[in-house]
């Protein structure tokens, strides 16, 4: 069923939200560790795998390029990809005790994160129109 | 040619043996000929102008002091005594000193590195009910002051372990929600999740709220601890000095 107006998904914007989704859950598993919630630790490193398996794997990814997509959806998209990274932004400068092994591991975490939204919005707002 | 025989390998040996045995005895006459002697007696010679007081012999040897560990003595990290008990932390504590008991190490640190002094345990300025400031009185409130503000770091720290995950949820959500929405329903089941993911950045938000609110406690804790520490210093520098 095509969007009236729309766009059409794009390999890079697949293949991005996967990056950003299993980089974000790695990271949260490791911090959740780090913060001694093992249990939340363990269930954001199976979805991590999970991920990483479907995207490498590609018959999914296959599957999804060229089905359509709202503009306005892809705006809301990006909108929340925005506050997302302003959240995290934020939340770097008030880490307290900048020793130890989470401060590192924030802080790698944190750039790699704002790096892929940036990534994926540029995508998402590059899409394809639908013909 | 054929090899000699073990008994004249025996007997050159024992004729080599007694050899070396007799050599000095049989030699012994031949270097006695002419022996040597002094053309005068030997006598002691008095010293020409006697310079020392008293003669060698007649005083006691005097000791060198070994140093003995005391109150008052001050040290450096390479030089330090043992401490079998330790309170309070390596930059500012105290503990008693192994084989002297009732003898303290205190210790303090500031930007020279850290500063060890001996102290009698009975000592009103190291501890006791004689005054409420004294070191070990400001090394419990140190103590007190280093714990609350890990709980506070603690505090801040799981709040953003919350916020990184409420933001790594809104991620998934609308992640999700992008690619399967446009598959199932051509899009029109999107603002669930992204009313779903919203809420989830709202959540991220407090917790980076409740986090920057804790921060004046923070450095009201910090000023605190340095106060402590100054307090601390102010101390040693009065042990250190003497009554």
């Amino acid at each position: 069923m095509e969007t009236k107006g729309g766009s059409k998904l794009s390999k890079g914007l697949i293949l991005s939200i996967a990056a950003l989704l299993v980089w974000g859950s790695a990271g949260v598993s490791i911090l959740q560790f780090i913060a001694g919630g093992e249990l939340l630790g363990v269930l954001f490193a199976i979805v991590a795998v999970i991920l990483l398996v479907i995207a490498v794997e590609g018959g999914v990814v296959d599957r999804l390029i060229g089905r359509p997509a709202s503009r306005a959806n892809m705006l809301v998209f990006v909108a929340v990809l925005f506050l997302v990274g302003i959240n995290e932004l934020w939340g770097l400068f008030l880490i307290p005790a900048r020793t130890g092994a989470r401060y590192p591991t924030q802080l790698i975490f944190t750039v790699g994160l704002l790096a892929l939204i940036a990534l994926t919005a540029l995508n998402a707002v590059r899409l394809p129109k639908s013909t | 040619m054929a090899p000699p025989k073990r008994s004249i390998q025996v007997g050159l040996i024992a004729l080599s043996v007694t050899a070396i045995a007799l050599c000095p005895v049989a030699t012994a006459a031949l270097f006695t000929t002419n022996p040597a002697s002094a053309f005068q007696p030997f006598g002691t010679v008095p010293p020409v102008s006697p310079s020392v007081p008293t003669p060698i012999g007649t005083t006691a040897p005097v000791p060198t002091p070994i140093p003995t560990l005391g109150p008052g003595q001050g040290f450096d990290q390479s030089t330090k005594p043992a401490v079998i008990t330790e309170i309070g932390d390596d930059e500012f504590g105290y503990g008693e000193i192994a084989d002297k008991p009732g003898l303290y190490l205190v210790w303090i640190t500031d930007e020279n590195g850290t500063h060890y002094y001996t102290m009698d345990g009975d000592d009103p300025q190291f501890r006791g009910n004689a005054r409420d400031d004294d070191f070990a009185d400001l090394i419990d409130a140190r103590a007190e002051t280093v714990t609350e503000l890990a709980n506070k770091q603690d505090e801040i720290e799981k709040h953003q372990t919350q916020r990184t995950t409420y933001d790594v949820v809104a991620l998934g959500i609308i992640g999700i929600g992008a690619l399967v929405c446009g598959v199932v329903t051509g899009g029109l089941c999107f603002a669930p999740f992204a009313v779903g993911a919203l809420t989830a950045v709202g959540n991220a938000a407090a917790q980076n709220g409740a986090a920057q609110s804790l921060q004046p406690t923070l450095d009201e804790l910090q000023g605190d601890l340095d106060q402590d520490e100054a307090n601390l210093r102010g101390r040693f520098g009065a042990l250190s000095a003497g009554p």
